[in-house]
């Protein structure tokens, strides 16, 4: 059973593409935990260790990614859990995804990647060990 | 970057996710007895009455006394997809930089009842590591939220001014285990008329108290969680689980045998094929009461 946690950190406001992914990890099978907008990384890391989370998703529009991805990262690792994987979607240039993947960002999908091929990606998900 | 939590913060957060997880898969979780003073409260209701908002503004409550907070939120798992969407979190947003209010959301996993097989472990779990106060939703649902009966303290009903026509079918289980009936979004037209049909209804000893509420008013929240805060006489018949579950095959064997009715059968039949689930609840009601 993978949890998700789906956050959309940053200051923009549509939410329609990160719902429509939250219903289709659903339909594949995914507990997918739902945080709403505007979340900061702090609260993205605390929310991923109260749900104890398998995955964090982020979806950023805003072109902020780079650096909220880099503090949701450090935020997660001062919470212990540098061990789950982060993706990062949403409108990403194509020179960033191996900035991102540096940083430690296990996949980048960006703007236009086919929900298909993200079920894919977490259909394979190892389970954590418990 | 530092982290925005102290350190001792972080570490009962994590002590408390690990003890609920454990829970999840069937493992040993920390057991205490009860300490005086802690409850777990169940906030029951409909989709959408409020129970998340609701309980929102409790743990605000809570906060200003200085009190932890735990709530399990329960929400249902698909059966043909085995998958849950887990949103309970967004309404309680105004607690998401606390570390002490602690929100963990469960997928009912096929548990029966309105609640995910590992809630009882988990409530006695957050209370055994110091938690002050835990609230637990169950799913939304009418008489499926019999459960919580078993692992609350105290179980509050939230209903809303549109809950009037589910009240008929409410009445056989739910306003049973109900310690307080608390009509929620009170800002809306027909809640006071609804609180009298209530009150006359509950009746009797051990005879739940009901209120108004809005959240978006903030009208009646302290009231609430005083009457939370304040202790009950045991309430007898109500919180009784051994006879609660008595109660309840006694009226699920009733209403199976109002069936045998050709009659009546035939016209449940007919209202669930055209898709009017809740009439063909009031229908079954009607049999009990006067069949
Ligand atoms: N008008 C009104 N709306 C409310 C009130 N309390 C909650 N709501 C709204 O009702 C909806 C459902 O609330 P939620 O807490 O998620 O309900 P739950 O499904 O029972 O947990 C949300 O849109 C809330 O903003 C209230 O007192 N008055
Ligand atoms: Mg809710």
């Amino acid at each position: 059973m993978t949890r998700v946690l789906l956050a959309k950190p940053g200051l923009d406001g549509h939410d329609k593409g990160i719902k429509v992914l939250a219903t289709m990890l659903r339909d594949a099978g995914c507990e997918v935990i739902y945080t709403g907008l505007h979340q900061t990384p702090t609260r993205i890391a605390l929310a991923a260790l109260q749900e104890d989370v398998d995955v964090v998703g982020l979806s950023m529009l805003s072109g902020a990614h780079l650096e909220l991805t880099a503090d949701v990262i450090s935020e997660l690792k001062a919470a212990g859990l540098s061990d789950r994987p982060i993706l990062v979607g949403g409108n990403i240039p194509r020179r960033d995804i191996p900035v991102l993947q540096d940083m430690g960002v296990a996949r980048v999908f960006a703007a236009g990647t086919p929900y298909q091929d993200i079920i894919a990606w977490f259909a394979a998900v190892p389970g954590r060990a418990t | 970057m530092p982290s925005a939590f102290s350190v001792t913060d972080l570490q009962r957060v994590r002590q408390l996710a690990e003890a609920l997880s454990a829970a999840e898969r069937g493992g040993p979780t920390p057991q205490a007895p009860r300490p005086p003073g802690r409850s777990v409260v169940g906030i029951i209701g409909p989709p959408g009455v409020g129970k998340s908002s609701v309980i929102s503004e409790l743990a605000a409550l809570s906060r200003t006394r200085g009190e932890s907070v735990a709530v399990l939120a329960v929400d249902p798992t698909s059966p043909l997809t085995g998958g849950a969407l887990l949103g309970d979190r967004v309404r309680m947003a105004a607690h998401s930089e606390d570390p002490l209010v602690f929100v963990r959301s469960f997928a009912s996993r096929g548990h029966p009842g309105g609640l995910a097989a590992a809630i009882p472990a988990a409530a006695n779990a957050a209370l055994a590591l110091g938690w002050d106060q835990v609230f637990v939703e169950p799913v939304g649902g009418g008489q499926n939220d019999i459960a919580i009966a078993s692992c609350a303290d105290v179980v509050v009903l939230l209903l809303s001014p549109e809950s009037g026509d589910e009240i008929q079918a409410l009445k056989a289980g739910v306003l049973e285990i109900a310690d307080i009936i608390v009509i929620n979004k009170a800002d809306r037209p027909g809640a006071s008329s609804l609180l009298r049909v209530l009150e006359s209804a509950a009746t009797g000893p051990g005879r739940p108290r009901c209120m108004l509420l809005s959240v978006t008013d903030g009208l009646g929240i302290k009231e609430l969680d005083l009457a939370l805060r304040t202790p009950r006489a045991p309430s007898g018949r109500g919180r009784d689980a051994a006879h609660l579950a008595s109660v309840l095959d006694d009226l699920v064997g009733q209403a199976r045998a109002s069936l045998r009715a050709p009659k009546a059968r035939e016209d449940v039949l007919r209202l669930i094929r055209s898709g009017q689930r809740s009439a063909a609840v009031r229908r079954i009601v009607e049999e009990l009461s006067h069949g």
